[in-house]
Formats: C-alpha cells, sequence, structure tokens
C-alpha cells in the first residue's frame, strides 16, 4: 500500500463525503413536501473507479399501496357524507321547516283551526296556503333532487377528463423513468412525482399499481380494469343528462368496460367516482321515491267519495296530479308525481276556485252534487273539515318496494321517509370519519418510511463535516509525510 | 432505524387541533341553543320519534288555543241564556199582579215587545263575529227579528192561522167578539203550531237544527256552540210574540186576558227549558275543560320526551367546552415548542 493510494482514498471519501452533502441538501429542500422521499446514497465497497453515485430514494411499496386504497376510500366517504348533507339541507335545519312531514303537521293544524269556524274564509285560506306550502316544498325537493342527480353528471364528466389528463401525465414520467432507468440514470425524484400522480388518480377512482423491471408500473382499476400499460388506456363518461326522476344515469366507461353506472360490468368499489355513482343512483333515487310516494299517499288520503248510494268512483280532492282529478291506483309508487303535484284550481281562488269547496267537498268533481258533503249548505258544516284534519292520521295502502311496509299512514310514512335520509347521513358521516383516520394512519406510517428528518439529515450533515475533516487531515498528513520523505532525500 | 419525518412532528398536534376545534364549534352551538348541534346526526332513523313528537306538541297546542274560543264561545251562549231565562222570570212575575191593573194591556203588551226585541238580541249574540246560537249555519243572524222586515212572513202567518180558525183577520172589528176561551184555544192550537217543527226554522230562525261539532281532543269531538232550536227559545217566543202582536188589535180586554193567562203559562213552561239547554252547554263547557287539562298534561309529557331526546345537558356542555379548550390550549403550546425544537437550533 503506497502513500499515493492513501491519497487516492483520501480522496475518494472527500468526493463520496461532498456528493453525500448534496444530497443531505436536496433531502432537507424536500422536507416540507410531501410528495418527496428521502433519498440515499447506495453503499459502495471502497472502490477506486469513480462512477456516478447510486442514488436510491426510501420507499415501502405495500405501505403506499394501502395508503392510496385509503384515499380512494376517504374520497367515497366524502363525496356521499357531502352529498347526503346537500339531500338534508333540502328539509330545512334542526326543526326539519321544510320537511313533508313537518308540512303536513302544519296542515292538520290550519284544518282543525278552520273546522273552528267553518264560515270564515280567512282560516280556509290559511288552511289552504299551508296545503300550497306543503304541495310546493315537495315539488321544489323533488326538482332540487332531480338537478343533484344532473350536477353530478356534469361532475362524472369532469372526473373523466380528470383522470384521462391524470393518466396521459402519468403514461410520460413512466416512459421518462423506464427509459432513465435502462440509461442508468436518477429516477427517483421521477419516480416521486409519479407517485404523486398516482395518488390524484385514486382520488377519482379506487386504482391498484403493479411495479415491472426497469420501475415500469402498470394501473388497474380495482375491479381489474386495465387503465395503463406502456400507454394510457381512455376514459370516458357517457352522460344521460337531463334525467328525469328515477332515470338511470350514464355510464363510466374505462378502456370501453364499464366500471361504474346501471348494470356496470366490472363495478369498481372506491373513489370519487364510485362514491358519485352511489349517490346519484341509490341515495338521490330513494330520496325521490320516497317523496314521490310521500305525493301520492297525499293526493290518496284527501281523496273524495260519491256521497250517495250511486257508487261511482273516488276521485281526487285538495291534491291532484297535473289538473285531473283521477286517483293513482292505491299501493303502485308513481315515478315523478312528485313534481307534478298540484293544489286542485276549483278550491284556489287565485285560480278562479271557490275556497268553501274545501269545507263543503266536491272539490275534485264541483259541478257534480254526489261528491258533495254539506248538501244542506249549511255556512258552520263541520264534517268534512273533521275528516280532512285526521286524513293524515288514516292508514294507507304503500308501495312495499319503498321499503315502510305496505300500509302506513301519510304522518307515519312521511316521518320515516326523513328518518330514513338521517340515517344514512349518520352511516356517511361515521364512515367518513373512519376512513379519514385510516386514511391519516396509513399516510403517516408511510411518511415515517419515506419522510425527511431535518434533525437526522443534520446529524448526517456532523457526520460528514467530520468525515471530511478527518479525510482532509489524512491528505495534509500525506502531504507531510511526502514533504519529509523529499526533505530526507535531498 | 424508524425515523420521524420533520413535516409529521410538525403537523402532528396540528391535525388534531382541526378536530378540537370543530368540535368546540359544535359544542358551542350547543350551549347558546340548549338543544343537541345537529339532532338528525345523532338521531338516525329515530329522527321520526321527535318529528311525531313535535307534530303532536304543535297539534296540542293547537287544540287548547281552539278549545279557549270555544270556551268562549260556550260561556257567551251562558250568559246570554241566563239573561233570556231571567228576563222571562221578571216577565212572569211582574205581569201576574199587572193583569189586574187598569192598563193592563198596555203594560204586559209592551213588557212583551221589549222582552221579544231584548230575546232576539241574546240569542243573536256573537262572540268575534261568531254567532254562537247560529248551530252549523253562520252566515245570518240566528234569530229573525220580528219587528223588522225579516218578520214579515211570521206576521203574515200569524194573520193567515187566524184567518183560518176564526173565519176573519186579526185587525177586523170583528175580533172584538171573541171571548178568553177563544183566544187561549187558537194560542195552544194554531197559533203554537207555527213555532214547532219545520216552522220554527222557517218563520223564526235561521240557525240550523244540529250544533257544530269539532274536534276537542285527538279524535274527540264534541258540541261547540249551540242553536235556537230549543223548546225554551220556542216557548218564550210564542209568548212574547203572542202579548206583543195582539195588544194592537181589536181583540177586546177580556179576551187579551186570556192570551195572557195562556202566554204565562208558556213562559213559566220555557223556563225549564232554557235551564235544560245551559245544563247540555254546561256539560259540554265541562268537556272541553276536561279536554284541555288532558291535553295540557299530554304535552307535558311529550315535551319532556322530546326535550329529553334533543336537549343538552349545560353544565355538561359546559365542562366539555373547558376540556376541549384545554386541549386547544395545550396543543398550540406544543406546537410552538416543537417549532423551537430542531437540531439546526443547537448547531
Amino acid at each position: 500500500m503506497s502513500l499515493s493510494s492513501v491519497l487516492n482514498t483520501a480522496r475518494f471519501a472527500l468526493d463520496s463525503a461532498a456528493s453525500q452533502t448534496a444530497l443531505v441538501s436536496r433531502n432537507i429542500a424536500g422536507a416540507g413536501d410531501a410528495a418527496y422521499s428521502r433519498k440515499l446514497v447506495e453503499s459502495r465497497a471502497y472502490s477506486l473507479d469513480v462512477g456516478a453515485p447510486q442514488i436510491r430514494r426510501a420507499e415501502n411499496p405495500a405501505l403506499f399501496a394501502r395508503a392510496t386504497d385509503a384515499r380512494s376510500d376517504a374520497a367515497t366517504a366524502g363525496v356521499l357524507k357531502d352529498g347526503l348533507n346537500q339531500i338534508r339541507s333540502l328539509f330545512g335545519g334542526d326543526d326539519q321547516e321544510n320537511a313533508p312531514s313537518t308540512l303536513i303537521g302544519k296542515l292538520q293544524t290550519a284544518l282543525r283551526t278552520a273546522a273552528s269556524d267553518p264560515s270564515d274564509p280567512v282560516l280556509a285560506g290559511r288552511a289552504l296556503d299551508a296545503a300550497s306550502t306543503l304541495v310546493n316544498s315537495i315539488r321544489n325537493n323533488s326538482i332540487a333532487l332531480s338537478n343533484q342527480r344532473d350536477d353530478i353528471e356534469v361532475q362524472l364528466g369532469n372526473e373523466a377528463e380528470k383522470l384521462n389528463a391524470s393518466l396521459a401525465n402519468f403514461e410520460l414520467l413512466n416512459n421518462r423513468i423506464v427509459a432513465g432507468t435502462r440509461l442508468g440514470q436518477d429516477t427517483t425524484d421521477l419516480r416521486d412525482q409519479r407517485d404523486e400522480v398516482l395518488r390524484g388518480i385514486s382520488d377519482v377512482i379506487g386504482v391498484k399499481a403493479f411495479s415491472r423491471a426497469d420501475h415500469d408500473m402498470v394501473l388497474q382499476t380495482d375491479s381489474g380494469v386495465l387503465m395503463f400499460e406502456t400507454r394510457a388506456r381512455p376514459v370516458g363518461f357517457q352522460s344521460a343528462s337531463p334525467l328525469s326522476a328515477g332515470q338511470p344515469g350514464g355510464r363510466f366507461m374505462v378502456d370501453g368496460v364499464s366500471v361504474a353506472g346501471p348494470n356496470a360490468v366490472m363495478p369498481i368499489g372506491s373513489g370519487a367516482v364510485f362514491g358519485l355513482m352511489t349517490l346519484r343512483d341509490g341515495a338521490i333515487v330513494d330520496a325521490e321515491a320516497k317523496l314521490d310516494e310521500t305525493a301520492r299517499l297525499l293526493i290518496s288520503a284527501f281523496r273524495e267519495k260519491d256521497q250517495t248510494t250511486g257508487g261511482k268512483p273516488d276521485v281526487s280532492g285538495l291534491f291532484t296530479v297535473g289538473g285531473s282529478n283521477s286517483l293513482p291506483v292505491d299501493g303502485v309508487r308513481v315515478p315523478g308525481i312528485a313534481q307534478r303535484i298540484g293544489i286542485a284550481a276549483s278550491v284556489d281562488p287565485a285560480k278562479g276556485g271557490n275556497i268553501s269547496l274545501l269545507r263543503d267537498g266536491g272539490i275534485g268533481a264541483p259541478g257534480d252534487a254526489d261528491y258533495r258533503n254539506n248538501t244542506n249548505n249549511l255556512s258552520g258544516f263541520t264534517a268534512r273539515l273533521n275528516l280532512l284534519s285526521q286524513a293524515s292520521d288514516q292508514s294507507l295502502a304503500v308501495d312495499g318496494s319503498v321499503g315502510f311496509g305496505t300500509s302506513r299512514s301519510l304522518a307515519d310514512f312521511s316521518s320515516r321517509a326523513f328518518g330514513a335520509i338521517e340515517e344514512q347521513r349518520r352511516d356517511a358521516k361515521d364512515r367518513a370519519e373512519f376512513s379519514s383516520i385510516v386514511l391519516q394512519r396509513s399516510t403517516q406510517s408511510l411518511a415515517s418510511e419515506t419522510g425527511v428528518s431535518l434533525d437526522a439529515e443534520m446529524a448526517r450533515l456532523l457526520e460528514l463535516e467530520r468525515s471530511y475533516s478527518a479525510s482532509a487531515k489524512i491528505i495534509s498528513t500525506v502531504d507531510a509525510m511526502y514533504n519529509a520523505l523529499l526533505n530526507a532525500v535531498r | 432505524m424508524q425515523i420521524m419525518p420533520t413535516r409529521l412532528v410538525n403537523a402532528g398536534p396540528l391535525e388534531g387541533l382541526a378536530r378540537l376545534q370543530s368540535e368546540l364549534a359544535l359544542r358551542q352551538k350547543e350551549l347558546s341553543t340548549g338543544r343537541k348541534a345537529d339532532v338528525g346526526l345523532e338521531a338516525g332513523s329515530e329522527i321520526r320519534r321527535n318529528i311525531s313528537l313535535k307534530s303532536s306538541i304543535a297539534e296540542l297546542e293547537n287544540l287548547q288555543r281552539q278549545n279557549g274560543v270555544t270556551a268562549s264561545r260556550l260561556s257567551g251562549a251562558q250568559s246570554a241564556l241566563a239573561s233570556i231565562a231571567e228576563a222571562a222570570s221578571n216577565f212572569v212575575s211582574d205581569a201576574i199582579p199587572a193583569r189586574e191593573a187598569l192598563n193592563s194591556r198596555q203594560l204586559i203588551g209592551q213588557a212583551a215587545t221589549t222582552g221579544l226585541a231584548d230575546l232576539t238580541r241574546n240569542l243573536n249574540t256573537q262572540i268575534g263575529g261568531f254567532a254562537v246560537f247560529g248551530g252549523q249555519s253562520l252566515d245570518a243572524p240566528p234569530m229573525k227579528d220580528f219587528a223588522r222586515a225579516e218578520g214579515a212572513a211570521a206576521k203574515a202567518a200569524i194573520d193567515a192561522a187566524f184567518q183560518n180558525e176564526f173565519g176573519f183577520a186579526p185587525n177586523d172589528m170583528q175580533a172584538a167578539n171573541l171571548n178568553a176561551g177563544d183566544l187561549k184555544t187558537f194560542f195552544d192550537g194554531s197559533f203554537s203550531a207555527l213555532f214547532k217543527g219545520a216552522n220554527w226554522g222557517t218563520l223564526w230562525s235561521n240557525a240550523s237544527d244540529a250544533p257544530m261539532v269539532v274536534e276537542i281532543a285527538p279524535g274527540i269531538t264534541a258540541e261547540t256552540n249551540a242553536t235556537t232550536h230549543f223548546e225554551g227559545a220556542k216557548d218564550i217566543t210564542r209568548s212574547y210574540v203572542a202579548l206583543s202582536y195582539f195588544k194592537d188589535t181589536p181583540v177586546g180586554d177580556a179576551a187579551f186576558k186570556g192570551l195572557v193567562d195562556a202566554s204565562l203559562n208558556s213562559a213559566g213552561a220555557a223556563r225549564s227549558g232554557i235551564t235544560a239547554t245551559q245544563a247540555n252547554l254546561g256539560l259540554a263547557e265541562e268537556r272541553i275543560s276536561n279536554a284541555n287539562r288532558r291535553l295540557g298534561e299530554m304535552e307535558t309529557v311529550f315535551s319532556a320526551s322530546l326535550s329529553a331526546l334533543e336537549a343538552t345537558d349545560p353544565f355538561d356542555v359546559a365542562a366539555r367546552i373547558n376540556t376541549l379548550l384545554t386541549g386547544i390550549e395545550a396543543t398550540y403550546a406544543m406546537t410552538a415548542r416543537l417549532q423551537r425544537l430542531s437540531l439546526v437550533n443547537f448547531l
């Protein structure tokens, strides 16, 4: 071992210290960046052939996969929670001022007050106001639900575009990584960027990533449809907007396969797209169905009967569908009826009607005396108003497919319908809380493997400083030894 | 070696802080409103119990308010009846001694005219624009005023009945020849028939036969006003009308006395009829006050159940707010100290 080889080793140590210091400064710069993973130098044996140092990054593919899954779940839960809050907000605050259940109670109260003096048109007018408030609320809420579904169609279109852009970006980065790896370049920062793009994709749709040689990656949806393999696969949304009540919405396609929406071939189970689809085809359709059934029960509860023995069919009374006096079939939900329910024109003074029909009966068939209850034309006739004020408590045939059995009163049905929304909202909130905790934990455990600790880097820096000065010391010692040797031979 | 990345060390306490702060906002809302911050979120599908309690409470309050109005109508009817009964008694007790007076016919006849006007006014009593004796017919005043144009039909009917009985009109001079027995027979017979059955409803009254029936408690209905169609009203009206109408006809004084006797009998009978109606109304009043007491009790129970579902304990909330504030302060202190705690500062 010659002095010159000692000098070479020391010089190599200086080089190594310099490149490691560069790495420390790179790590310190990335300490605040969530996407940045800690960079390390591959430890090498003492070698004199000086090439570029091999840099790798701290990574843990299993933890990374768990964190992306948690992100997809959290995105689903967040979308569901927001959507259900939006549905709930249609019905008013803690007092449910705009819920059919509340407004039905108000109508009942107004009718009972009207019965206390049937000759007073002001009291009858208040009852009619309560009835039109109820009808308007049902109609507007149903329209708002349809609009919410339409909004979701637009959002799904946006998500598809976002996903296409992300996949294109992913393709670009992946190509550079594969090429760079083959050339032996440092691709760690590119891989950090690609991971960040992948995280963005996992917000939109549940994704599974597989690694191949040369840091190449393949992406599938969580249901197994290929999204990326060497090149990005097309993603699309076939919007069916505008949606009428209960009409199925459009399908979300990945690589020509439907992954969400009606009759999806390979249905996904997480991501914002899944959450939006669950809202559009589940919660909102469900709420629409309940509003429709509430509207139908309302018409049915206020029906009018032939008061003679003539046996004419029952007709609709105070509440009608589209102005006709025919009754919807009992026990069968009518999709979209909530948007068409109205107050009979024959009783509404604003439409040229006669408000005293509320007291007298015969709203549905004003020209037919057989449907009239107040046969003696008494101004203080209370029997009909008494009956109407109890209408919401009588048992009616309910469509069993709505989920509350086949026989319920209007008041009971409408309060259950509202309760169902609160129940879904509570579930969604619990799910959102749970998934956000899982996301936080998995992100933390990943970060503790791949993140940068300033303290650790500073300690490394001290270490490098020491090793640098030690190497310098060796060089100056060797220099002194050479001097001594050269002076001796002079 | 497991390391703790700087970003996590610094962000750790802040993640907890957001949760503490959002909970603090909820608790503060609870403290100011006295009810749970988001009732529906906590109750889930059980919210329907709150809804049904709330609508029951609103219904009970409304019924109690309505019953208050009804009670005032009934008590208005009661006081009208009391004053009708008193007037009838006074009329009878004044008329008996007056029979022997020189101007008895004028005295009694005048008293009957005043009594009839008074009776009509009492039976047309309105409470807040609502005719308490109208039954289910609330448009016209329940009693037709005999002294006005609307009494013309009644007058014509009396004349016709008289003509039918005696063969001449009441204002014919031949009426002077009738004796007391003739007029008593007429009064008890065809004259009285004018106040019975359908005749009462066409000649004298605009009210309906049946009173108004309204719910006074959930599912329970009761009569909530009166109608002029009670025997006492018919009897007393008959007495007043006979004396006030025939006072000014050529009927002789002796014959008129026969009419007075018959009328006073009828007026005496009216008092028991009025009392029976008063008792009926009294029963209705009692039913309503019972119903109201029951409604009030139900409301108390329902409100208590509702508040058990929705209300928060202010002491509990205040204690939780204190805990939250302590937690938030600790987080601030910790964040500040962690920021200082870096190796960089010690090199």
